[in-house]
């Protein structure tokens, strides 16, 4: 027998398979974009209420397209493993961290927009501290995500919403108009899903449907 | 005529030792459960060598098969038994033992 078994590298492997295709990386540029559509919508449409709902409606999109993808294309042609409690663990850690993480960039926020006076914090523009503060949440809790769910893209996703928000604040100032903010949203989302349509490309190539088993 | 020492290879769990198996077995060890499909592509077998090496583990009472329907479609999830889990157990022990006494 010239293959060396490796226990933990079997089942390291086999829990990275649930991210291969690619699904999760489209479901999080979806969400990306739909905040570049938002952004957009905002320019041209005054209702209030049609925007939320064209918002709403567009995060629907994204959680029907993941639960679809995986129910009905991806996992029959993968199959399906539980994982126990090494799956828990790694699931639990990875949500109680992100979630963490979330909270403490909530406070912060609060804590300096009660320091806010004329829409400045100590002198330097608000909108200058939310961006930091975005940015190194999202780093943040994509990073600890990619890190326990040993789903390494997920670090290129943070990048790309933690690069979003310091890119519309230039857009807007480069060009002095909010009408091409859409855009930073909109190419950081479309490097993100066209990472994904890649990923669940190759899938498709490599895992027929299996004839017979659901 | 003297029978030579017994050799922890001697005493090896022949249905486990078999490579296909060993990796069949070796992954279900770390998981809970999987269905037929993910065992096939994780281990790269085919649909007959799985289905007749999963039958003998079957048959050996180390591999419990739960056979399902998922609309008109069945669905096969196998999990290891407690007696798999101390057989492959029993089995690692064996094989470090072999090979520890294997001069460098």
């Amino acid at each position: 027998m010239s293959e060396k078994i490796n226990l933990k590298e079997l089942q390291r492997k086999a829990w990275r398979s649930i991210f291969q295709d690619g699904l999760w990386d489209i479901f999080l540029g979806l969400l990306l974009l739909n905040i570049a559509v938002y952004t957009l919508v905002n320019e041209y449409v005054g209702n209030d209420d049609l925007k939320l709902a064209l918002f709403i409606g567009g995060e629907i999109f994204a959680f029907l397209f993941l639960w679809v993808g995986k129910r009905f294309i991806t996992v029959p042609r993968m199959g399906k493993a539980k994982f126990g409690q090494f799956g828990k663990v790694r699931r639990s850690k990875a949500k109680l961290l992100s979630f963490a993480s979330v909270l403490v960039g909530l406070i912060v926020f609060l804590i300096l927009e009660g320091f806010s006076e004329n829409g400045q914090i100590a002198g330097i523009p608000r909108v200058y501290i939310v961006a930091v503060g975005w940015t190194f949440t999202a780093m943040l809790v994509f990073g600890l995500a990619g890190y326990f769910l040993d789903f390494n893209r997920l670090y290129l996703i943070g990048a790309m919403y933690a690069l979003s928000f310091p890119l519309d604040i230039i857009v807007r100032d480069l060009w002095q108009t909010e009408r091409w903010a859409f855009l930073a949203y909109g190419i950081p989302a479309l490097i993100v899903l066209a990472v994904g349509a890649y990923f669940l490309l190759n899938f498709l190539q490599k895992y027929p449907t299996v004839q017979g088993e659901a | 005529m003297t029978t030579p020492p017994a050799s922890p290879l001697d005493e090896v769990d022949r249905l486990i030792h078999e490579p296909a198996r060993l990796k069949l077995i070796a992954l279900l060890y770390m998981l809970e459960s999987a269905d037929f499909t993910f065992l096939m592509n994780q281990t790269g077998m085919t649909w007959g060598n799985l289905s007749s090496h999963m039958t003998k583990l079957e048959e050996a009472g180390y591999l419990e098969v739960e056979k399902t329907f998922k609309g008109r479609r069945p669905n096969t999830m196998l999990k290891l038994t407690e007696q798999g889990r101390q057989a492959f157990q029993e089995y690692r022990r064996q094989m470090t033992q072999f090979f520890d006494e294997v001069p460098d």
